[in-house]
């Protein structure tokens, strides 16, 4: 409005002026407001003052009667772009620069040049780059840029939001103008310039997909921690030996005895079999006919209930020409 | 009140004005100084460097109690008295210094050296009476209550129990009530050159019926105290810390650049409260008077 007032003050046409700021991006109705208002102040400013001020006054109100305000969830999902835009890179910045020089304070001199640039973009340039890329604009009353000190306030404004329990900006969902308690402290409206919808969702979800994994894990978390979902439980468990033997059953007690049935499958017997998990285990066996089972007892480290057993055992044994002979596999269970 | 305005004017004549920061950024710096010096006469920079150096070896940097004894004698205390009195008595004209500044500003007067010596010199005992009257009329009600919450414990316990949880509600609520209604008791004094005991009657006067616009400005105080201490106050401290254990020359001077940056923020924020306390009161002053002629 206020380019189009300059343009046509200083002797420019109108539809030229429109047609620039069109090509310039500004939405067409928009335009079409400014310079209705604008040739409406110029027509009406040779009336008399107090006539002039009355139809300005009901102009104002028109016109800010059709701006659309941006509401709670466009704003949010500025906040989510802001976040990424500026918050990740900040992080990333200050905590290099922290592990380069082992100085704590440029952590915060990052974090306090983040706030510096903050406020300046919301006070000269209109926003933050999260609310410019949705064509959100902040702005006062008389649609002009809110200025630093504009910013500053409305900053103050966002701490006592946050110190009221947030709702200071859950109050943007049900105010006529969109106002939160920052804006209406800084007596600032963001409204919409451009239509981004698909930025717009994009940056809710973003949003919503922590908001919705936060408690999930949250709740996996406190299951496993109160042992209802302990890891140990999904732990499966087995005994494998390599080919010849097979472990038919397993069991490990509370007095650290691990029995075994292990079952001779080589197709032969054997001599001189010693079986080992840990320790020796019991009992030494001279013979061992083909296809016999026998139960093995071993005694092993107790270790924290619920927590994993996983050893190696091993079967040494002679075959009957004397050769020496030795089997390896493993055994998985859960101490009792 | 358009508390908006208000505040964008405080902005703005800091930005034209950086020279109001100066006395606020003096007595910053100065308690700094005498804290150095206090600690390098009685040798306790010493002992806290070691501690510094024992924690980054690992240690838990807890310093030995024989070299403790050692210094804390009865003449670093002496010193210590003496490092106090002289850093309150700085602190405080230096806080009536700024506060003259501000009122210069405000009254549209030159801000030159000569007139901001003038007003600080002329104000300072009233300023003095006024603090000491704002500790009494906070504290001395809230002494009156320990006294009698004692009192009720020697009677019975269970009466002086009940007595505490009730006083503390009662205090709180008194220092929060007569902590507004004395709010602007210094704009009042500067401004409207006041006594000091008018000044508390004035702004007595003056916050009845109007607490709401007085709490807004309070409000909007402790946000940018919130702020300024999340971003500077809290990093500073920390930063003093982290320059007497640093352990190269160039990290302290990259240290001491950084802790005066922030020193410089800090003042202007200071500075900033201080100017919108004061047009604001100059603000509420005017729609007060507006209202009683309504």
């Amino acid at each position: 409005m206020k380019y189009i007032q300059e343009s046509v003050k200083a002797g420019f046409d109108l539809n030229t002026t429109k047609k620039t700021l069109l090509d310039n991006g500004y939405p067409k109705n928009y335009i079409e407001e400014a310079a209705n208002y604008v040739t409406g102040s110029i027509n009406v400013s040779k009336r008399d003052n107090t006539e002039t001020k009355e139809i300005e006054k009901s102009r104002y109100e028109d016109n800010v009667k059709k701006i659309e305000y941006a509401g709670f969830w466009i704003r949010l999902s500025a906040s989510m772009w802001d976040g990424i835009i500026l918050g990740i890179p900040t992080i990333a910045i200050a905590a290099l620069l922290v592990w380069i020089t082992k100085i704590q304070l440029l952590g915060s001199l990052v974090a306090l040049t983040l706030l510096i640039v903050t406020i300046y973009m919301e006070g000269n340039k209109g926003g933050t780059p999260g609310k410019l890329i949705l064509g959100l604009k902040i702005e006062n009353k008389n649609g002009d840029y809110i200025g630093l000190g504009g910013a500053l306030l409305r900053f103050v404004g966002k701490i006592l939001s946050e110190v009221i329990l947030f709702i200071g900006y859950l109050m943007i969902s049900w105010d006529k103008r969109k106002q939160g308690l920052h804006d209406k402290i800084a007596g600032t409206y963001v409204i919409k310039t451009k239509e981004r919808k698909g930025l717009f969702i994009l940056g809710l979800i973003l949003f919503l997909i922590p908001l919705i994994l936060l408690p999930i894990l949250v709740a996996i978390g406190s299951l496993a921690y109160f042992g209802v979902l302990a890891p140990s439980k999904f732990i499966p468990e087995s005994c494998t030996i390599g080919p010849g033997f097979s472990c038919d059953e397993f069991n490990l007690d509370s007095a650290g005895v691990l029995r075994i049935v292990l079952r001779n499958g080589l197709g032969e017997n054997v001599e001189s079999i010693q079986v080992k998990v840990e320790n020796d285990c019991n009992p030494r066996l001279r013979e061992w006919k083909d296809g016999e089972a026998i139960t093995f007892s071993c005694f092993v480290t107790l270790k924290e209930p619920g927590s994993v057993f996983n050893q190696p055992i091993t079967i040494s044994y002679n075959t009957l020409d004397g050769e020496p002979n030795v089997k390896q596999g493993s055994i998985r269970t859960k101490y009792p | 009140m358009d508390i908006k305005k208000d505040f964008n004017k405080s902005f703005n004549e800091l930005k034209k004005n950086k020279v109001i920061i100066v006395p606020i950024l003096i007595s910053m710096i100065i308690p700094l100084l005498l804290v150095y010096t206090y600690m390098h006469i009685t040798g306790f920079y010493g002992l806290l460097s070691d501690s510094a150096n024992d924690i980054r070896q690992g240690g838990n940097g807890l310093v030995n109690t024989e070299n403790v004894r050692e210094i804390f004698t009865l003449e670093s205390f002496a010193w210590l008295m003496v490092f106090i009195l002289i850093g309150s008595i700085i602190l405080f004209y230096l806080s009536c210094v700024s506060l003259a500044l501000i009122t210069l500003n405000v009254l549209k007067k030159e801000l030159n050296f000569h007139n901001m010596i003038d007003l600080a010199n002329k104000y300072l005992f009233k300023f003095l009476t006024l603090n000491v009257l704002m500790f009494l009329i906070m504290m001395a009600p809230v002494l009156a209550v320990v006294i009698i919450i004692i009192l009720l414990f020697i009677i019975s316990k269970t009466i002086g129990v009940i007595s505490i949880i009730f006083s503390i509600i009662l205090i709180i609520s008194y220092i929060i009530f007569i902590f507004l209604r004395l709010f602007f008791v210094s704009p009042i004094m500067f401004i409207e050159n006041k006594s000091a005991t008018k000044s508390i009657a004035f702004s007595y006067q003056i916050t009845k019926h109007h607490l709401r616009q007085v709490l807004i400005i309070f409000a909007i105080m402790i946000g940018i105290t919130i702020i300024s201490n999340i971003f500077i106050t809290n990093p500073l401290n920390e930063s003093y810390v982290a320059l007497i254990a640093s352990d190269s020359l160039l990290k302290s001077i990259a240290m001491v650049i950084l802790i005066l940056i922030f020193i410089i923020i800090e003042s202007f924020v200071y500075a900033l409260e201080q100017l919108f306390l004061f047009y604001s009161y100059v603000d509420f002053r005017r729609e007060v008077k507006l209202r009683t002629k309504d």
